[in-house]
């Protein structure tokens, strides 16, 4: 059982390998190496999560091999699957072969069909390196490898400068959180134990830090910095305020790419460590609260911008963020279990929607809602499902959202009040964006001259696949899974708090059906007095002007000044003066080498002679 | 009869290589190192390595130096030296009277460090004959032998390829 | 019987005389000759010590030396043939195509 465990991981690597030494003529086999990987990677999966399923035991397999060992410093690779582990696992390759499945399709006709194989199949191993590590400096890897191949994905039409700077601009934000991760694991090294017994293996971490916390009050306040450090990396990958710059633009990337990123893989990756180093979290209060904080703030801050968007696909990339803010909140708030929860049906109608927003995209040939609308006529099923995935999003029962979103908005509701009215009008902004959309896109007269037709069953079958998870995944005990380190019981049903939620939700759709379909007309009036919200909005809360600023006026001249120093002091100054110094000795010296032998030889023979005089009294001994 | 021996085989060594190394016509020199060989073949009769004074005279006397005289011959540098045609510049000299000096040291030095060593000399019933070393040629000394046999192949190699190059060079 | 030291002084003596050629003359068939020089006078005191030591060892040796002479003879004569055919003469300072 536990040596195929490796499997998981190799198999959608093994492909990455394949794929580039297939002719180009039969390109078609490269998409479904990747696919047969991934899905293979998938019933590896299901083998493990069997017990759990059947009768509700939790298994915990750990392995390991030693890599590096120098006194002082033991590293080793391994893999820890939990119950976390595998749910997380069951996403992400679930989740990654009906993407996979359904890309075979839509990027039949690719320039760069294998390239963006081979970058999905990197993908896929780099997310399951991420869950199944043992110990966080592998995770590490891991998560670099992430970033790596998001930006080789949202780069994939590179011939576009709005992907290439899109890719560019989520590689260098998660850089900027990563840094801080990246201390943030060394700090937690240290606090680890006395020098030489230090370790970074989750099964020996939460054991080291509690008693290094217990033993001095200000180890508190250090455990609360690296935390918070940690915490950067995950603002980075799960694109929580301020990194979160990063994720809109990432809609640059091919469709697929965007559901994979948004729903199994990298912005997942956030949440999970979260989940995963829970324990650690847990004995910093102070961590958790801002973290809970950071998260309902981006929450509410992601809904609001979504309201204005025009690209269906950053409708629901904003909706993304907002959604991640859900999570991080709740796991901010104590319960990783309700964030995971989240995490894993989030997962299921965000990768809905997205393929669903991939078919309409492939046929209409256009993205911005206000030049589509009466697509439910030519399109049915796919419009179901989008259907389906906005019921979902919305968390209306009895779709798989409203269990977990009903879950997060009862913990905010008996742990902090003020976070709780923020989720709940949040709530209400999704359904109104989600609502604006809909009634753009689906109803009304068409816009769209095009005749449209549904696609092939390779993009309908994911599609059906992901229906019936998001409608009904609240009934398949995914929830089974989790069970809080605290064992903190997961809220129970709280009707008040679904009563308001239902409410909100209607009433979001309500008026989004209100503003753009029904009173379409007395928009214009009733919306005047707001267009100063609208502006600030579309321009993202002056976020990227912000970015800009730092960048050109803080950033730019403390690079020049740098740059200035190292050509000027130590290029000009240390590196070439040291080499015309050398080249002047070079210079003298070269005038011993005559090119004559019987001159060498001489010398040779002088350092035999001196030799044996050495020899002869006595030096050498 | 072996002291007086030794002391002839010696003399006629030592005034070869001389006449070796300062004679102006390199096939006089050849003639004079096949004399020292011989000589030195007679060392090695004294000390009963009857084995290596046959081999010292058959490669030696025989082949190597009939190379040398071949290429002499064939070069058509009868009597011809440089250092008789051209002018010694000042750094020649210069290096030539160190030479001197160096050989000076070093020959003393040797000398004086040898004298000091006083070995004995049993010698009792030892003698190289072609039997005895060929039994320790093959089983004690094998492997040095079979690399011995790489570095003549490489020898072979090498002066096939030089002289390979001139061949195609001129065709 | 003639005691060890007396035949190491031969070689002493010899191996000078070949040290000397090579260094001096300026003709590389003769560097070659005394190079031999040199070489029978450690074979010399191999065969010597073998029969000192009672050991065949030295005297296995100084076949073997007997073999690279052999490679180092034919490979040097091949360099000064082609030196001689491309430049005329034989001296070893005019060997300076490498330098600079």
């Amino acid at each position: 059982m536990i040596h195929i465990a490796w499997w998981i991981l190799f198999f959608p690597l093994i492909s990455f390998a394949i794929i580039p030494f297939i002719p180009e003529a039969k390109r078609i086999f490269a998409g479904w190496i990747a696919c047969v990987g991934i899905f293979f990677s998938f019933l590896i999966t299901l083998r493990f999560a069997r017990p759990m399923f059947d009768a509700g035991e939790f298994h915990t397999w750990y392995s390991k091999i030693n890599w590096i060992l120098i006194p002082g410093l033991q590293l080793e690779l391994g893999f820890f699957i939990d119950s976390l582990a595998i749910l997380m696992l069951l996403v992400v390759t679930g989740v990654g072969t009906a993407i996979f499945y359904y890309s075979l399709e839509y990027m039949e006709h690719d320039e760069g069909y294998k390239r963006y194989f081979a970058g999905l199949s990197l993908f896929a191993f780099s997310m399951i390196g991420i869950v199944i590590s043992g110990n966080l400096l592998q995770l590490f890897i891991f998560w670099e490898l992430v970033g790596l191949s998001s930006y080789l994905l949202i780069g994939h039409w590179y011939q576009k400068d709005e992907a290439a700077d899109a890719g560019k601009k989520a590689f260098l934000t998660n850089r900027i959180g990563d840094f801080g991760f990246l201390i943030g694991i060394l700090l937690l090294w240290t606090f680890s134990g006395p020098a030489g017994s230090r370790t970074l293996n989750f099964l020996q971490l939460n054991a080291s830090i509690s008693s290094f916390v217990q033993s001095s009050p200000a180890h508190a306040t250090g455990l609360t910095i690296a935390m918070l450090l940690i915490f950067c990396g995950v603002l980075g990958k799960s694109a929580q305020f301020p990194l979160h710059v990063w994720l809109p633009d990432a809609m640059e990337g091919p469709t697929p790419v965007s559901a994979l990123i948004h729903a199994a893989t990298m912005v997942a990756a956030g949440v999970y460590l979260l989940a995963r180093m829970f324990s650690l979290f847990l004995l910093s209060p102070v961590a958790l609260e801002i973290i809970a904080y950071i998260g309902g703030f981006t929450a509410l801050f992601a809904a609001t911008q979504a309201i204005v968007q025009k690209d269906i696909k950053r409708v629901l990339a904003y909706s993304t963020l907002s959604q991640l803010g859900y999570m991080v909140m709740a796991i901010g708030l104590g319960s990783a279990a309700v964030g995971m929860y989240h995490l894993t049906t989030h997962a299921f109608f965000k990768a809905l929607l997205f393929l669903g927003a991939g078919s309409i995209i492939h046929a209409t040939e256009k993205q911005n809602i206000f030049e589509m609308g009466g697509v439910i006529k030519k399109m049915p099923f796919t419009s179901a499902a989008f259907l389906i995935g906005t019921f979902a999003l919305i968390g209306f029962w009895p779709s798989s959202g409203f269990f977990s979103k009903d879950k997060i908005l009862a913990l905010a509701f008996s742990e902090n009040r003020l976070l709780f009215i923020s989720s709940a009008i949040t709530v209400f902004l999704t359904a109104l964006y989600m609502g604006r959309a809909i009634s753009l896109m689906f109803f009304g007269a068409s816009k769209i001259r095009k005749k449209l037709h549904e696609p092939s069953q390779k993009i309908l079958m994911p599609l059906l696949i992901l229906s019936i998870l998001s409608l009904a995944g609240g009934f398949f005990g995914f929830e089974r899974f989790l069970h809080d380190p605290n064992h903190h019981e997961m809220s129970g049903p709280n009707s008040l708090v679904i009563q308001l939620a239902t409410v909100l939700g209607l009433a979001g759709v309500f008026s989004g059906f209100f503003f753009y379909r029904i009173g379409e007309k007395n928009r214009k009036s009733l919306l005047q007095p707001f267009s100063w919200a609208y502006e600030i909005l579309m321009r993202k809360y002056f976020m990227d002007d912000l970015y800009d600023f730092l960048i050109r006026y803080i950033q730019q001249p403390f690079a020049k000044l740098l740059d200035w120093f190292e050509r000027t002091i130590i290029v000009e100054g240390a590196v070439n003066h040291a080499a015309s110094f050398t080249a002047l000795t070079g210079r003298y010296f070269k005038k011993l080498q005559t090119g004559r032998i019987q001159t060498y030889l001489s010398v040779f023979f002088s350092g035999v002679v001196i030799a044996i005089y050495l020899i002869r009294f006595g030096a050498l001994h | 009869m072996e002291i007086p021996l030794f002391y002839i085989l010696a003399l006629t060594a030592a005034a070869s290589a001389i006449v070796v190394v300062t004679n102006r016509k390199p096939a006089y020199s050849v003639l004079a190192l096949a004399l020292m060989m011989v000589s030195l073949s007679g060392f090695f009769i004294l000390l009963k390595a009857y084995f290596v004074a046959m081999i010292q005279i058959l490669i030696y006397a025989g082949a190597i130096l009939v190379l040398f005289l071949f290429v002499i011959m064939l070069l058509g540098i009868g009597s011809s030296d440089a250092s008789g045609q051209r002018k010694v510049s000042v750094f020649i000299k210069m290096r030539r009277a160190v030479n001197i000096a160096l050989l000076i040291a070093f020959a003393s030095q040797l000398v004086l460090m040898i004298s000091a060593a006083q070995h004995a000399f049993p010698q009792k019933n030892f003698s190289g004959t072609v039997e005895t070393i060929g039994t320790a040629l093959f089983n004690q000394y094998l492997l040095p032998f079979e690399l011995v046999s790489g570095i003549l192949l490489i020898g072979i190699f090498g002066v096939v390829n030089l002289t390979q190059r001139e061949l195609s060079k001129k065709a | 019987m003639i005691p060890l030291t007396h035949y190491l002084i031969v070689s002493g003596i010899l191996f000078a005389i070949g040290a000397l050629g090579v260094l001096m003359r300026r003709n590389i068939i003769i560097m070659l000759l005394s190079i031999e020089i040199m070489l029978n006078a450690a074979n010399l005191s191999f065969v010597a010590f073998s029969s000192s030591h009672a050991d065949f060892g030295g005297q296995i040796f100084s076949l073997f030396v007997v073999a690279v002479a052999a490679s180092e003879v034919a490979i040097g004569l091949a360099i000064a043939v082609l030196f001689f055919r491309s430049r005329g003469i034989l001296d070893p300072n005019e060997m300076n195509l490498m330098k600079d």
